[in-house]
């Protein structure tokens, strides 16, 4: 018996170059190369030929099947190439999906309380009316102190309470200090307290109403070094990993000692100076301006030290068995710093123009 | 408070090679801050920021010290020269004159009369030394006061001796009714904690620590003097500065406490500038009365302790060395430190953890390792816990869902309350409140949002706002019951609204809700309805009603709703119960039926008709018709079109009865 391998090489050259779809070509593909197909079905009637033309036939056979192969492969370059569609314009806008947005605020709280949450540190929520005891008593601002003379308090008109006095609105988030100490009643105490204070304040680095975050940390052995470590953390998460700060000596009643706490300045990266370049090739040119939003490469991110004895004591806590660091920051003053958010009027205004930026 | 002092004058008491770029940078990290230090012709001035408990600094000659111990850390040499204050001579002859303090209103009195007096203008230096801390140079009499009470840190006053012919100081309480006329010439009418002094006449002839008085003070008349200085109870003068709202820097000072011991110095620096500069004589003995005089007071601490609060193990030799720097004097016992307080720091050092503050802020907070605090676990409430996380989620939700979110103050106006039918009596409200627009305290977001619609007018058609935060529920003899809300307001539609729920409630996983008519006040009568979830009502949603569109004067319809937090939250669950698919094949058939009952009595009508209803969806809805797509399946086979056929015909037939 013969087989005719030329004849079916032209048959299924034929077959693929009439294929005028993919869909088309696969069919093809798989009639010639197939289990069942052509290819395989030639191979299986090697039988049938005389032992001695075997060998070429079967040769013959597979050099067919690798020009089928060949054949089809550039048949279905060819045909993809057809198929594409015709040029588009890639810079016209896709079918647009709309978004509302998250308040900056939002979005803060969210970033701060994250970072924290690594350290083990809880987010809490307090009252923000509050009695003036909590705000002030318990953290060693007894009525008389001139400290208190900062605080300027906003009063509600809530029936005063026999022992914490005066019905107020909190001016800071440090009450929420001895509300944890007492819900706790003992450390380790790992605190983040987010909240809305008030201060009868309104200008356009000042709200009525503002958000703090306040860190405490109170354990045994908790010292200076804690806090360093802490505060430093934060920085570098928040505002870069090459943020420095540093602290300064303050006064605060509920700390001691107390500290103001800086960052390196975000806009000038802790130099002072911003250059401009003046296009003349070399930098030697540059005009160097003071930058103004830092005090030399400095900027002030808040207060912080370390607890007060008087004030672990209103709390329930042993000040010679445990000791503790505390801090309050403003969350639109950290915003500003890291995002250049300025008036601060406008994070209550509801206006639009505002919201839908973020 | 602030100071601001000039270099010229710093370095009377200093004696220092640094440039005082250095002295802010190098003093700021080590002690007082420095806020600016600015070039002045061939001069520099100074603004320092002096801290409440540190009024030892409030005086050229407590910085100065101040900056000597500071720089000497860094290395930069650097000398207190500690004022020469010498007891003046005896007087030629004596004018007479007679204090009394029965009630014990001041810690320490020191007086003496000076004859001879020469009115002129001050020499420049004082005046100008004077007006670079902003205080007017008016003459040399009343210009030494002040520049003493800058050198010093001690307030001080000078009356006209020949305008009190009684020669007499009382010091006492004032009586109800009293009134005073100060150097301003304002009167003020006295309260009984007020302190003056009395010529013996019941005149009133000082406001001491605060103000002096129009009827005794100084002119350029004047030829015979009173020097008088009081050590003051600090929080009689605060009480009496804050009541009357005289802030003057005496009083500033004051209240914070000098210490006794500066009575004296600026008693005798002051003698010896008049002395100088108006041509005094000695016309009496110093008059001194400081019947307890402060003992010196003593701290003890161990160097352990030290390493512990500060986590540095300074040696022995550093921590004496600060502490003596800072002219504490320091016994030591093995490791134990007995360290004498000085008197100009007396009132600021009461426990160990001062002293901790002292040696720690010398030694450098930039010299102090940081380290992270140690891992601790605590338990977030899990009540808290779900609060926050899901307003996290739910924020993000519906910002996706193309909703907004914003941020309004926790009170509102009384015309605001009053658009929405509320009454003040139902808030608590802020007495002391800087802006009617803030008064009370939110009981509900809606009206804050309804008023962001209002302003936002320019903006969209489609305007879809949304706020969570807490309102305020006054509660008998407690503070106010804080809850959250989630608000919302949209212009789009009461169905948008109630679509955007129920997505919500999917998002959630909240499965057992449904809605009621409902009869909330601020919504029309008729298009309104709660959300119940297990048959709790969570919140409302409706049509905001006319009578308060018209007070917001607001046209385009609003819709709002309003849900309490947590019970919203209450049944949520980050994943859904699991129900096994069913494996056979369903059958989905459309069926279009007039409303001629509720769309949730007709659901319930075709379920209870036809028990293999797995599924019903609300297809498309056109004039008074709804198309339901019905799925029928079987738990353990193929269910057939013929028999979904027959069910639908009951639902058909159920219906129409």
């Amino acid at each position: 018996m013969e087989i005719d391998v030329t004849n079916e090489k032209k048959k299924a050259i034929d077959f693929i170059v009439n294929s005028s779809s993919l869909s088309e070509l696969i069919k093809t593909e798989t009639e010639l190369l197939g289990r069942n197909g052509l290819i395989n079905s030639l191979l299986k009637q090697l039988k049938n030929i005389i032992p001695e033309k075997r060998k070429t036939v079967g040769i013959n056979i597979n050099a067919l099947k690798q020009e089928v192969i060949t054949l089809i492969n550039q048949k279905k370059q060819l045909l993809s190439q057809k198929i594409d569609d015709k040029n588009i314009d890639v810079t016209m806008p896709g079918t647009s999906i709309k978004t509302g947005t998250l308040h900056p605020i939002t979005i803060a709280i969210t970033e701060i309380s994250s970072i924290f949450s690594k350290l083990g540190f809880i987010r809490m929520s307090y009252p923000e009316v509050e009695w003036e005891y909590l705000a002030f008593d318990t953290l060693n601002m007894p009525k008389t102190h001139p400290a208190r003379d900062d605080f300027e308090t906003t009063f509600v008109n809530g029936e005063p309470h026999p022992t914490y006095g005066k019905m107020i609105l909190t001016p800071h988030t440090s009450s929420g200090q001895i509300r944890e100490m007492w819900r706790l009643k003992k450390p380790p105490i790992r605190m983040i307290n987010i909240g809305k204070c008030y201060r009868p304040n309104w200008d356009a680095t000042h709200t009525p109403m503002f958000h703090q975050f306040e860190g405490l940390c109170v354990d045994t052995d908790i010292n200076i070094t804690h806090l360093k470590g802490a505060l430093d953390y934060f920085a570098k998460e928040y505002f870069g990993e090459n943020t420095q700060t540093r602290l300064r000596p303050h006064h605060f009643q509920f700390t001691e000692p107390s500290f103001e706490v800086d960052i390196s300045c975000t806009m000038c990266q802790g130099t002072g100076i911003l250059r401009q370049s003046r296009d003349s090739g070399t930098s030697q040119d540059d005009l160097k301006v003071k930058c103004k939003i830092c005090k030399s490469g400095w900027l002030e991110l808040g207060g912080t030290g370390m607890v007060h004895p008087n004030v672990l004591i209103s709390g329930g806590i042993d000040p010679i068995k445990y000791s503790g660091w505390a801090f309050g920051f403003g969350i639109e003053r950290v915003i500003m710093m890291k995002y250049g958010v300025d008036d601060i009027r406008n994070y209550y205004s509801g206006d639009m123009r505002f919201l839908s930026q973020f | 408070m602030n100071i601001k002092v000039l270099h010229s004058w710093l370095l009377e008491y200093l004696d220092t090679k640094a440039t005082p770029p250095q002295i802010q940078q190098y003093i700021s990290l080590c002690g007082p801050s420095v806020e600016s230090v600015e070039k002045i012709q061939n001069d520099w001035l100074y603004d320092i920021e002096i801290t409440s408990n540190r009024i030892d600094t409030v005086s050229v000659v407590g910085i100065a010290r101040e900056i000597s111990t500071i720089l000497n850390r860094f290395e930069i040499p650097a000398l207190f020269k500690k004022p020469i204050l010498l007891e003046p001579s005896s007087p030629n002859n004596i004018l007479p004159f007679t204090i009394k303090d029965n009630g014990k209103l001041t810690k320490r009195l020191m007086a003496i009369v000076m004859d001879n007096i020469t009115v002129s203008k001050s020499p420049d230096f004082i005046t100008k030394r004077l007006e670079a801390a902003g205080i007017r140079s008016l003459s040399n009499i009343v210009d030494i006061t002040n520049y003493v009470m800058l050198e010093i840190g001690h307030p001080t006053h000078v009356f006209d001796y020949d305008r009190i012919k009684t020669n007499t100081f009382i010091l006492r309480h004032a009586n109800k009714g009293e009134k005073i006329t100060t150097l301003d010439k304002k009167t003020h009418d006295l309260y009984e904690t007020d302190i003056i002094i009395d010529d013996g006449t019941g005149r009133i002839i000082d406001f001491p620590g605060i103000m002096g008085t129009a009827n005794s003070v100084v002119t350029d008349k004047t030829k015979r003097i009173v020097f008088f200085i009081e050590s003051n109870n600090p929080q009689a003068i605060r009480r009496s500065s804050m009541k009357h709202g005289i802030r003057t820097m005496a009083a500033s000072i004051n209240e914070k406490n000098p210490h006794p011991a500066l009575v004296q110095d600026a008693l005798f620096r002051g003698i010896e500038l008049y002395q100088t500069y108006a041509k005094a004589e000695i016309a009496s003995p110093v008059y001194d009365l400081y019947p307890n005089p402060l003992t010196s007071k003593k701290i003890s601490i161990d160097i352990p302790f030290i390493h512990k609060k500060i986590g540095v193990p300074m040696d022995k030799k550093q921590i004496i060395s600060i502490l003596t720097d800072l002219q504490f004097e320091v016994k030591t016992k093995q490791d134990n430190l007995e360290i004498t307080i000085p008197t100009f720091r007396y009132f600021d050092m009461y426990e160990k953890e001062d002293i901790i503050e002292e040696i720690a802020r010398i030694y450098g907070y930039h010299n102090i390792p940081g380290q992270l605090p140690p891992l601790a676990y605590i338990q977030q409430p899990k009540d808290i816990e779900q609060i926050f996380n899901y307003q996290n989620v739910i924020k993000t939700y519906l910002k996706h869902q193309t909703w907004y979110e914003t941020m309004n103050y926790s009170a509102y106006s009384k015309l605001l309350l009053s658009a929405f039918d509320l009454k003040e009596t139902d808030h608590l409200h802020i007495t002391n409140t800087i802006s009617e627009d803030i008064k009370y305290l939110r009981v509900s977001i809606i009206p804050s949002l309804l008023k962001n619609i209002k302003e936002n007018g320019g903006f969209s058609t489609d305007l879809k706002l949304f706020e969570i935060a807490k309102t305020y529920k006054p509660q008998k003899a407690s503070l106010p019951e804080e809850r959250f809300k989630l608000s919302l307001v949209t212009k789009g539609s009461f169905l948008s609204l109630k679509g955007l729920i129920e997505a919500l409630l999917k998002e959630l996983h909240v499965e057992k809700y449904s809605f009621t008519l409902s009869s909330h006040p601020f919504f029309s009568s008729t298009v309104q309805a709660h959300l119940l979830i297990e048959n709790v009502v969570v919140g409302v949603l409706g049509k905001v009603k006319n009578s308060i569109m018209e007070h917001m004067q607001l046209t385009d319809s609003v819709f709002a709703a309003e849900f309490d937090f947590e019970k919203l939250i209450e049944k949520a669950r980050l994943m859904p119960i699991y129900k096994p698919y069913n494996p056979y094949a369903a059958i989905q058939l459309d069926l279009t039926t007039p409303l001629n009952q509720s769309y949730a009595k007709i659901v319930q009508i075709a379920k209870e008709s036809a028990p293999h209803i797995t599924q019903i969806t609300l297809k498309d809805t056109y004039k008074d018709n709804v198309t339901l797509h019905l799925i029928f399946s079987s738990p353990n086979r193929n269910y057939t079109e013929k028999e979904a056929l027959i069910e639908l015909e009951k639902i058909k037939n159920n219906i129409l009865v």
